[in-house]
């Protein structure tokens, strides 16, 4: 009987670390998407403000609204919710070299708050990509090893895809201040 | 660590001092810890990532509370960042932080004066984190009324220092049997200037002032003590007092261990250049 128990301890406790690394994960892709919400948040400003001084250049914005709504639509923790977020992306940074053009919307008072709040918006991102990335690392290496490999086979906990690295957090130095 | 880290000298200790204690005293009142951190070198990161990994392993700000700031000057890069804990992106949002650089900070950079922008970013941080918000004009550096308190603070002592050494030089001489006479006379005025000097140069020591300055308020001392050297033994009980002061002082700019409280941050605030 004790043995028993004790045995049935023992393969408790690692499915438990298990599960407590999953919920990290899915935690901290909630944090992830949370920041994307917040850059989704500042499109519809950042479009009126610009619209009054780019007369030519209304596709970009219009791209840039519709990437919004698209992201906005698509069901929370799903594939096409990562596309649209990275979609985005890529229109706002080409959104940004565009606005370089225009002099008057970059002394614009609301256009240099909106910048700095996307900006502010892009590190979060990064911060908790990065975050996410070393949460999903710790998941993902914890599932290769016995004997979390095994409990992964039975109760079916994949591997966690990675944010590609971003901005130097590859090289991860020191930072040697007291 | 102190609230105040300047890894490369480029503040005056005037104005580390009046920082550090004008930030522990905004501590006191908010619990809100701000931190200045001036390094020479980014260590080739971005600025945005040496500053939250500053963040994370000085974890500034109150655990659970996220009230905690980082001001970031790189010399080298030419970089400033004001690192925003997560408690404080309501008071201090991005844009806030984007204007205390461009419009504070980055000003007093371009013409080289540290002091002042750092003095400035800092003020206007503690408004807005104090939910005073912010306004170009608010936090502006006040004219610096520092000096004379200084001056004071290094002439008394130097000046009590300077009377105790000139009467235990006219007893040294007493005992040599040297009571009357021109060689007595110069030999305590040379003796009183010389220990005028060097009071005022270990006053000046003591509170992190040019020592040249304090040299010359010493010699000063050293001219004067002569004029109430009547009551010599009076002076030298009431001399013990005045260190206190010195001491206290001094403690100013130590920053008294200083350890960040647990405080969480998520990237916000704002970076820029000069």
């Amino acid at each position: 009987m004790v043995l028993l128990l004790s045995a049935g301890a023992s393969l408790i406790g690692p499915y438990n670390h298990m599960v407590t690394l999953d919920q990290k994960v899915e935690s901290q892709w909630a944090q992830v998407e949370n920041v994307y919400q917040r850059r989704a948040d500042l499109i519809p400003n950042l479009v009126n403000v610009a619209k009054g001084y780019m007369k030519h250049e209304k596709d970009i914005l219009t791209e840039l609204a519709e990437a919004r709504s698209r992201y906005a639509g698509a069901p929370k923790g799903s594939p096409d919710k990562v596309q649209a977020a990275n979609q985005m992306e890529s229109v706002l940074s080409r959104l940004l070299v565009i606005v370089e053009n225009y002099p008057n919307l970059k002394a614009d008072r609301t256009m240099q708050s909106l910048m700095d709040e996307l900006a502010g918006t892009e590190n979060r991102i990064s911060v908790e990509r990065h975050r996410y990335n070393e949460i999903a690392k710790d998941f993902n290496t914890e599932i290769l090893k016995f004997p979390g490999s095994l409990y992964a086979s039975i109760f079916h906990f994949k591997k966690r895809a990675y944010f590609e690295a971003a901005r130097g957090a590859e090289k991860a130095p020191e930072v040697k201040f007291e | 660590m102190a609230r105040v880290n300047d890894f490369t000298g480029t503040l005056s200790p005037d104005t580390r001092s009046e920082l550090e204690e004008k930030l522990a005293q905004f501590e006191r009142k908010t619990s809100t810890q701000v931190v200045v951190a001036i390094v020479p070198t980014l260590e080739g990161l971005p600025v945005e990532d040496y500053s939250i990994r500053l963040a994370e392993k000085w974890k500034v700000g109150q655990a659970g509370k996220g009230n905690g700031v980082i001001l970031l000057v790189a010399k080298a890069e030419r970089k400033v960042r004001i690192e925003v804990g997560y408690g404080l992106e309501g008071v201090l949002p991005d844009s806030v932080a984007g204007r205390i650089i461009r419009e504070k900070i980055a000003p007093s950079f371009k013409e080289g004066n540290y002091d002042k922008g750092i003095s400035d970013g800092v003020g206007a941080i503690i408004s807005a984190a104090s939910g005073a918000g912010y306004s170009p004009d608010a936090g502006a550096s006040r004219p610096r009324r520092k000096k004379t308190p200084d001056l004071v603070l290094l002439f008394i002592p130097a000046f009590i220092l300077a009377i105790i050494g000139r009467s235990l030089i006219q007893s040294v001489l007493g005992k040599a049997g040297l009571r009357t006479g021109r060689t007595r006379s110069s030999a305590l005025f040379a003796g009183g200037l010389a220990t005028g000097v060097l009071a005022g140069s270990v006053m000046a020591l003591l509170l992190g002032l040019d020592l040249l300055v304090g040299g010359f308020v010493g010699l000063v001392c050293g001219f004067l003590a002569p004029l109430s050297a009547h009551g010599g033994g009076f002076y030298m009980g009431g001399g013990g007092m005045s260190f206190g002061g010195g001491g206290f002082y001094s403690s100013g700019d130590s920053g008294g261990g200083f350890s960040g409280g647990g405080g969480d941050f998520g990237g916000g605030g704002a970076s820029g250049d000069w």
